[in-house]
C-alpha cells in the first residue's frame, strides 16, 4: 500500500509508515511531507534527490540507503541503522540525528545546517568538501561523539561543537574550522595538515 | 602604529585571517557559504553556539505555536528565576507555589494556547491583561472571574474610561482594595482577591 502510495502521488503527505519491509524501495526525486516512517526496512533504498521535509525516521533500517543530493529539512532520524548511507551532496537543515549509527556513512559535499548529531556513531564517516554550519557533535552516553577516524577532509565547519568527541585519528586536512569548539576533544593521530582555524577552541593540551 | 596595535588586537587578528582565508576561495564556494551563513543566522535568527543556551538544542522556530505551559518550562530551564521556581508546570496544567497558601492550580483560568508573552514579567502581565485591557470581559478566562468585580467599581462614581487609561498606574493600589472587599462582596470572592493579589506581589 505504502509503495502504491509512492507510485501513484510522487511521494508521501501526512502519512504514517509503520512496520513496512520496503528494502531497496525506489523513491527518488520523490517529495515527503510530515510523514512519520516507524520500525520499517527500507535499506538500500533510493532517496536520492529526494525532498524530505518536517519527517521523522525512527527504528528504521536505512543501511546502504542513498540520500545522495536529498533535500532534507526538518528531519529527525531516530535510533535509526544508517551505516554505510550515501548521503553525498545532501542539503540538510535543522535536522537531529540521535541514537543512530551512521558508521562509514558518506556526507562528501553535503551542505548541512543547524544540524545535531548525538549518541550517533561516525565511525570512519566521510564529511570531505562537506560544509557544516551550526551543528552539534554530542554523545550524551559516553560523554564524546564517537568520530574516530572521521574524514573532514577539504571541508568547512563554521559555528560546529565537537566538544569531548573522540577524533582519534580523523582527518582534518586543507579544511577551515571557524568557531569550532574543540575542547576536551580527543585528537591523537587527527591530521591537520593544510588546515585552517580561526577563532576555535582547540583542547588544553593543544593550545599549550 | 596603528598596524602593530591591530597584529596584537585578537579581534583584528582574527579577521585578517578571516580575511586571508575567504580570499583564496572560489567564488561558487564563497556564494554557498555566504549563502548558508546568511539563512541560518539572518534570515532564520539562529544564535550561534556560544550564545546559545547551555543545552545546545536545535533553535526553537515555534515560539509563536509554543502554549503558556510550553513557555513557562522553556523560561524555568533557561533561567533560574526564584520567582519562576514557583511555577509548577505538569504537561499543560499550571501550579503555582504561594507561601502560606500551599501550592494553588492557575490552570483553570487559562486559555488552552496562550500567545507568549513578551518578557520575562510573565505573572504580573497576566494581571494587567486581566484587570486593565478593554476586551478582558470578552476572555473565556476572565468572564467567570473579573465579571461579578466589575460592577460595583462602576457604581463607584469611576466612569470606565477614567479607569481604562489608568489601569497600569491604578495596579499597585490593587493590594488596597481587597481590604473592603470582605466587608462589601460575599465571603467567597475574599480568598481569590487575596490570591491574586499575592501573585502581583510575587
Amino acid at each position: 500500500m505504502a509503495l502504491q502510495r509512492l507510485k501513484d502521488q510522487g511521494g508521501f503527505n501526512g502519512d504514517r509508515i509503520e512496520s513496512c519491509a520496503m528494502p531497496t524501495v525506489f523513491a527518488s526525486g520523490s517529495d515527503w511531507l510530515r510523514t512519520v516512517i516507524e520500525k520499517s526496512d527500507m535499506a538500500e533504498g533510493n532517496l536520492a534527490s529526494a525532498r524530505i521535509r518536517e519527517t521523522t525516521f525512527a527504528h528504521t533500517a536505512l543501511r546502504k540507503a542513498r540520500f545522495r543530493a536529498a533535500r532534507l529539512e526538518r528531519v529527525e532520524l531516530y535510533f535509526c541503522d544508517l551505516n554505510e548511507i550515501d548521503a553525498g551532496q545532501i542539503g540538510a537543515r535543522r535536522i537531529k540525528i540521535h541514537g543512530c549509527e551512521a558508521m562509514n556513512a558518506v556526507f562528501s559535499g553535503a551542505q548541512i545546517a543547524v544540524a545535531r548529531f548525538e549518541d550517533t556513531k561516525l565511525y570512519r564517516a566521510r564529511f570531505d568538501g562537506a560544509l557544516i554550519v551550526r551543528t552539534i557533535f554530542a554523545d550524551a552516553r559516553l560523554g564524546a561523539a564517537s568520530m574516530e577516524k572521521v574524514d573532514f577532509s577539504g571541508a568547512r565547519l563554521i559555528d560546529v561543537s565537537l566538544r569531548g568527541a573522540n577524533l582519534m585519528g580523523a582527518s582534518f586536512a586543507r579544511a577551515t574550522l571557524i568557531g569550532v569548539d574543540l575542547r576536551d576533544a580527543a585528537l591523537t593521530g587527527a591530521d591537520f595538515s593544510g588546515a585552517t582555524t580561526i577563532g576555535c577552541q582547540l583542547p588544553a593540551e593543544a593550545a599549550a | 602604529m596603528s598596524a602593530e596595535r591591530q597584529d596584537v588586537d585578537p579581534a583584528a587578528q582574527v579577521a585578517a585571517e578571516l580575511r586571508a582565508r575567504l580570499r583564496s576561495m572560489g567564488s561558487d564556494e564563497l556564494i554557498d557559504l555566504c549563502a548558508q551563513l546568511l539563512t541560518t543566522y539572518v534570515v532564520e535568527g539562529v544564535l550561534p553556539l556560544s550564545r546559545a543556551t547551555e543545552s545546545s538544542e536545535l533553535a526553537p522556530d515555534a515560539a509563536g505555536e509554543e502554549s503558556f505551559a510550553q513557555m513557562l518550562k522553556r523560561l524555568k530551564a533557561a533561567r533560574k528565576d526564584p520567582v519562576l521556581e514557583r511555577f509548577i508546570i505538569d504537561g499543560e496544567n499550571i501550579s503555582v507555589r504561594i507561601d502560606g497558601q500551599g501550592v494553588l492550580p492557575l490552570t483553570e483560568y487559562r486559555r488552552p494556547l496562550a500567545p507568549p508573552p513578551s518578557g520575562p514579567g510573565v505573572t504580573i502581565h497576566m494581571v494587567q491583561r486581566r484587570e486593565g485591557a478593554p476586551g478582558a470581559a470578552g476572555s473565556i478566562y476572565n468572564r467567570a472571574l473579573y465579571q461579578p468585580e466589575a460592577a460595583p467599581q462602576r457604581g463607584r462614581s469611576t466612569p470606565p474610561e477614567q479607569q481604562r487609561p489608568a489601569a497600569p498606574a491604578a495596579q499597585p493600589a490593587s493590594p488596597a482594595q481587597p481590604q473592603p472587599a470582605p466587608a462589601q462582596k460575599k465571603p467567597e470572592e475574599a480568598p481569590r482577591n487575596d490570591r491574586f493579589s499575592l501573585i502581583e506581589l510575587e
